[in-house]
């Protein structure tokens, strides 16, 4: 029998040596398409999760007061947004996100917002959150919007059988959501009596290999649908053109909105 | 509302809020900072539990790769072994998958002696004690990552002969292991 060479060895060896990839900690570089645009899910950041990115609005909503028409859609308005995790999503998990409201026209920072979403999953497919968007109002100048406190469920699901190929990534997901919360998710007809109330917003979503993803969501005013693309493998970018406002509840015409996001995650 | 108390400590978090009689304030002028894409939103899927590198790390991925293993042993369904590309034999399947499910000593001295050629009788042993765990209860994904590590080990320690003709048992033991390993949580 041949005596085998020290490189021979160790090639048996590790032909034999089994890689676990959570035994070291990684920068996942891959994104997902997203599941909404417009409306919150009840998934997000947990600890050494981050994201960065930017929302991109054609033009703003031209908003009516009671007894008043509709007026043209205004100007385009743009925002950047910082978020980090912390927690355990499988437990408790927390997102905080900072946005800058104001960017190049008013300043960059001279008008920001905290918002924070405590999310838990539930089992294997279900999530639960409660989340404060706009809570903490930082900088001079008011925001043009509202504080909006919400709850959401969301369930995810895969449609075909990744399981039994083995394969833990979904070929084709469905995303459900749904949730209560005040403020902007309010209806068109209590925003403009600045009455105070609760109402419904909702998305669903079918994603494909986690590359694309076509959604549409009511946001409590109004439809948005559109799609998410993530168009590198190897760079958590998402892309998200989305068309607001469909119906004309909220605003004469339909609007063009875009979110571009980066998505770190260290495993 | 107002934010009372916020305390971090590692990776836990305790938000605690007051609900007060606080306007929900007016939508004023064309509500630019609401109406635009949602910044929580920015993310995409990548938070979904079905996200690429998000369903392996969760406890109930692992548990349902474990119950999917089990499953696949019983049956002959699908497990063949990597190294050789031949199907299991089916009385070491269910050797496997009874260590699995409700491990015995018996098992257990039958899953050594099968093993037992490795010629390190001591990590044969931490490798059938360490695999029988997997099934029980708790964080799988951290008896799937121990399980591995002390086949590694096994491996490392293994002589040159044992490597060139390992028995089945250990052929079979490596294609399941292989099979779990995507779920395998962070050994501290």
């Amino acid at each position: 029998m041949a005596v085998l060479g020290a490189q021979d060895v160790h090639a048996l060896r590790a032909q034999y040596t089994i890689k676990a990839p959570a035994e070291s900690r990684a920068l996942i570089l891959r994104g997902a398409a997203g599941a909404a645009s417009s409306t919150p899910v009840a998934f997000g950041a947990s600890w050494r999760d981050a994201f960065v990115g930017g929302g991109f609005q054609h033009s703003t909503r031209g908003v009516a007061r009671a007894g008043e028409p509709v007026p043209p859609n205004g100007p385009n308005d743009g925002s950047i947004a910082l978020a980090v995790g912390l927690g355990d999503a499988n437990s408790l998990g927390m997102e905080g996100v900072l946005t800058a409201l104001s960017t190049v026209r008013r300043g960059l920072g001279k008008r920001s917002a905290l918002s924070l979403k405590a999310h838990r999953r539930l089992g294997r497919n279900d999530g639960i959150a409660l989340g404060v968007e706009h809570g903490v109002v930082l900088g001079s100048q008011p925001t043009d919007g509202t504080r909006s406190w919400y709850a959401v469920v969301s369930h995810v699901t895969s449609l075909r059988s990744a399981q039994q190929s083995g394969h833990p990534e979904s070929p084709l997901a469905l995303s459900l959501s749904a949730g209560i919360g005040n403020g902007r998710f309010r209806r068109v007809v209590d925003i403009r009596h600045n009455r105070e109330a609760v109402n419904v917003f909702g998305a669903a979503a079918v994603a494909f290999r986690s590359r694309f993803s076509v959604l549409a969501e009511y946001t409590g005013q109004d439809v948005t649908v559109g799609m998410s693309v993530v168009p590198f493998h190897r760079w958590p970018v998402v892309l998200t053109p989305t068309l607001a406002d469909l119906s004309g509840a909220a605003s004469r015409s339909p609007r063009l909105l875009l979110g571009v996001g980066l998505v770190l995650q260290s495993r | 509302m107002r934010i009372s108390l916020i305390a971090m400590g590692g990776r836990c978090l305790i938000l605690a809020c007051t609900f007060g009689a606080d306007s929900l304030g007016a939508q004023t002028g064309s509500g630019s900072d609401v109406s635009g894409p949602m910044a929580t939103s920015l993310a995409g899927g990548a938070l979904s539990p079905l996200a690429p590198g998000n369903e392996r790390r969760t406890r109930a991925s692992a548990d349902s790769a474990i119950t999917r293993a089990v499953r696949d042993l019983r049956t002959e369904n699908g497990m063949v072994m990597p190294a050789t590309g031949r199907a299991m034999s089916p009385a070491l399947s269910m050797m496997y998958a009874r260590l699995l499910t409700s491990a015995t000593d018996a098992d257990m001295a039958l899953v050594e002696a099968a093993l037992g050629p490795a010629d390190t009788p001591e990590h044969v042993h931490n490798v059938a004690r360490t695999y029988s765990q997997i099934g029980g209860t708790g964080d799988r994904r951290i008896f799937i990552a121990s399980a591995i590590r002390t086949f590694n080990a096994m491996v490392a320690n293994a002589s040159v002969n044992f490597l060139e003709s390992p028995p089945e048992a250990f052929l079979v033991l490596h294609a399941i292991l292989q099979k779990l390993a995507p779920y395998a949580g962070r050994l501290r």
